[in-house]
């Protein structure tokens, strides 16, 4: 083949191609729509607590694919997304985003409406995970089909979910209203795709208020609200000349991107008020680690007040702050302050976490590299100060601090995350969703100790069901922003040769429930195990 | 000329690249599909046969491919068990499409014969397909499809090569990478629910 070798040689030369150059900040920030409650209609397999007691909200949602812009000098982009069922188009990189309100049970079905023959990356059968929400087996978007559920839906098939929205411990008479999350997201999690499926787009939010975090910002916490509760979901992508998206789905190390999206447009702008707003930050990279500051245009990092992790409002705010770093799937929300600055000014939304590949940034947990200027995520132009009756106040969402009295009697159990010849394992095994890896009893007081022993790599490890408080890191009082005492966590993150000690207790719902790396590629080259929580 | 890489709008982009390099114009179509192009080389059957390793090897099939070599005293004989267990488990439940493909990763030493007697002595059936080759070739195959690991010193110890099993189904180029030390009915489980699907 004379010639073909010349070929060849240029492609791997040219593996892979950059992203086609875009001018960044053009389009403003796309906000994605609010679901739209339907009509109750009759659900399949699913039920509200019978401990609830206000009925039950309704919403159809189907999953399709479709053309959007990511940006005006891209021709659009073939994307999977999320749609509300309530309309007939969906032009949003991101899925419907839910309100949810606490103590009201919410009902979704969700129809697969993918292309059965599609050609490509990605794959269209489906499972849907409420990441963060304490609920029901049947409902949590299990990777695989198992036992009576079947959660995986192929195209043309439709499933109910159900999410009960009741504290954690409502079944045993202790609900614990301070174990209540803030940002949610979902996305799909089919075994050995959710990588790929949710790089193409399988990603919307979910909003939870409550008398204190009331979405009002002249009632209860009074956090700002409204128009000025924004979410930013932090995405990377890989484009062709064309804008379409690039994959490559066999590389498992863990995809990085080099074209930035929020909210599903690349590197788009925001116009705000002289006054405070609530940015609700998710990092939706598959792989990439982000610390996101706030800087002015010479680069000088400007404070804001953390107020949640991905588990909810944290029982303080930690003010004077300048750095959010965030695992894949972490979520933090901050308050920053516009009133600051003179009308015309201009700060941008950055991330510099110095990162080679999908293995993880460079340096450790505790001192990880930044690089010396940061990628810029999206821009704001501050406009005239304006009246502004939120606030931040000192106290967020009181804990409770029981479980610290349970800790020394609590069931121990330790996870560690191994690479052996190229394929992970977690305790030397490697994964069978069909034999569980530890079995724990509902309500009892556990501390389970994550250890990454995988050479180099870092892992955000994500249990489904519960919250965990995080106790010690490597030893010590971890810092405020992962503390358990202080907040709690749904991802904890594991630098390399890092220990961390959690505390969970398993409350309400028996059932398998996943534990697994949330960097996606390794989580769908197995770097997930499950355990089972028995009466 | 038969094309060496499988992905048509990759060898367009980067041709067009070179072209737009010398100074041509062109325009091009963008499918959006996978990052991912796979070596043609001649590789070598265990009964001897010379195959195109993509043309008739994976062109149009549903595939299962491990690495493996006959010498090997490290993890292969388990990982081939578990796989010998899931194409079993594949077989009685409607898998028989599938094309189920090792590949020596000591091709310098693996003959057909060498790999006639490894499929004999690990219970592989007749459909099954070992292959040997360039070394060079096979190394390219090897990275080609996501084999490797990004620590240099890991990649080149034969020792510690992957374990993973690649999942492939080139009529909708649809790829991933499980684990071989699963046991073979969760191997099977995602074998069936990716390359059966459809």
């Amino acid at each position: 083949m004379p010639g073909a070798a010349g070929l060849t040689k240029a492609l791997r030369l040219s593996d892979p191609l950059p992203s086609p150059g875009l001018t960044p900040f053009v389009s403003p920030l796309p906000i994605p729509m609010n679901a739209q409650q339907v009509a109750p209609f009759q659900t399949v397999g699913v039920t509200p607590s019978r401990f609830a007691t206000q009925s039950p909200i309704y919403h159809k949602i189907i999953a399709e694919e479709r053309l959007v812009s990511l940006h005006p000098q891209l021709p659009l982009t073939r994307i999977w997304g999320y749609r509300d069922a309530a309309v007939p188009v969906s032009t949003s990189g991101l899925g419907p985003t839910f309100i949810t309100t606490f103590g009201v049970p919410m009902i979704m079905r969700l129809t697969n409406a993918l292309p059965p023959d599609h050609v490509g990356f990605g794959h269209p059968f489906l499972t849907t995970h409420m990441h963060g929400a304490h609920l029901e087996q049947r409902s949590d978007g299990f990777a695989e089909n198992i036992g009576p559920f079947r959660p995986v839906t192929a195209p043309g098939e439709s499933y109910d979910l159900c999410y009960n929205n009741l504290d954690p411990g409502f079944s045993t008479g202790e609900p614990d209203s301070s174990d209540r999350p803030s940002t949610l997201w979902y996305h799909d999690h089919v075994l050995d795709f959710t990588a790929q499926n949710v790089y193409r787009g399988l990603v919307g939010l979910n909003l939870c208020f409550d008398q204190l975090d009331t979405g009002d910002e002249t009632q209860g916490l009074q956090l700002p609200s409204g128009a000025f509760d924004v979410p930013i979901c932090l995405q990377d992508r890989r484009l062709d000349a064309l804008g379409q998206l690039v994959y490559d789905p066999l590389d498992h190390n863990g995809f990085l991107g080099d074209v930035f999206l929020v909210n599903g447009a690349v590197q788009p702008f925001l116009s705000v008020q002289g006054r405070k707003y609530r940015f609700r930050m998710l990092n939706g990279c598959n792989a990439r680690f982000l610390n996101m500051r706030i800087v002015s245009a010479s680069g000088a990092a400007q404070t804001y007040s953390q107020i949640a992790t991905e588990s909810g409002l944290m029982q303080g705010p930690l003010r004077d702050q300048t750095d959010s770093f965030m695992s894949p799937a972490q979520r933090n929300e901050i308050v920053f302050d516009f009133s600051r600055f003179a009308p015309g000014t201009v700060l941008y939304l950055e991330n510099n976490v110095d990162q080679p590949d999908g293995r993880g940034p460079r340096g450790t947990f505790d001192n990880p590299r930044f690089t010396p200027v940061g990628t810029r995520f999206l821009k704001f132009i501050v406009g005239d100060r304006v009246a502004d009756p939120s606030r931040v106040p000192d106290i967020l969402r009181p804990f409770t601090l029981d479980y610290l009295a349970e800790v020394p009697a609590a069931n121990r159990l330790q996870f560690q995350f191994s690479r052996r010849n190229g394929v992970w394992v977690i305790n030397g095994e490697s994964v069978d969703l069909h034999n569980p890896i530890a079995t724990v009893r509902l309500n009892t007081p556990q501390v389970w100790t994550f250890k990454n022993n995988s050479g180099g790599w870092w892992h955000p490890i994500h249990v489904h069901l519960e919250y965990m408080h995080v106790l010690t890191r490597n030893g010590r009082t971890p810092a405020l922003n992962e503390r358990g005492a202080f907040c709690r966590r749904d991802i904890v993150t594991l630098g390399p040769n890092d220990e961390i000690e959690a505390f969970f207790k398993f409350r309400d719902y028996p059932g398998r429930w996943l534990i697994h790396c949330h960097t996606t590629e390794h989580e769908d080259a197995f770097m997930m195990t499950c355990f089972d929580v028995i009466a | 000329m038969s094309l060496p890489n499988k992905n048509v709008f990759f060898y367009l982009a980067a041709t067009l690249s070179l072209l737009a390099l010398n100074g041509c114009n062109g325009g091009h179509l963008a499918t959006g599909k996978n990052l991912r192009s796979l070596p043609n080389y001649v590789v070598t059957d265990q009964h001897g046969n010379k195959l195109r390793f993509y043309d008739d090897v994976i062109a149009g099939h549903a595939v299962v491919l491990q690495f493996m070599y006959t010498r090997c005293d490290g993890i292969c004989p388990a990982a081939t068990g578990n796989l010998v267990s899931a194409r079993r488990i594949c077989l009685g439940q409607g898998g028989s499409d599938l094309r189920f493909i090792s590949i020596s990763l000591d091709p310098a030493r693996d003959t057909p014969e060498d790999l006639t007697d490894y499929s004999r002595i690990s219970g592989m059936d007749n459909e099954w397909i070992l292959l040997t080759g360039k070394p060079a070739e096979i190394e390219e195959i090897r990275k080609a499809l996501g084999a490797k690991d990004p620590d240099p010193v890991l990649d080149s110890q034969r020792s510690s090569h992957s374990a993973g099993i690649v999942l492939g189904n080139d009529k909708y180029d649809r790829w991933a990478m499980i684990s071989g030390l699963s046991p073979g009915s969760a191997i099977a489980r995602s074998i069936l629910r990716i390359l059966t699907a459809i």
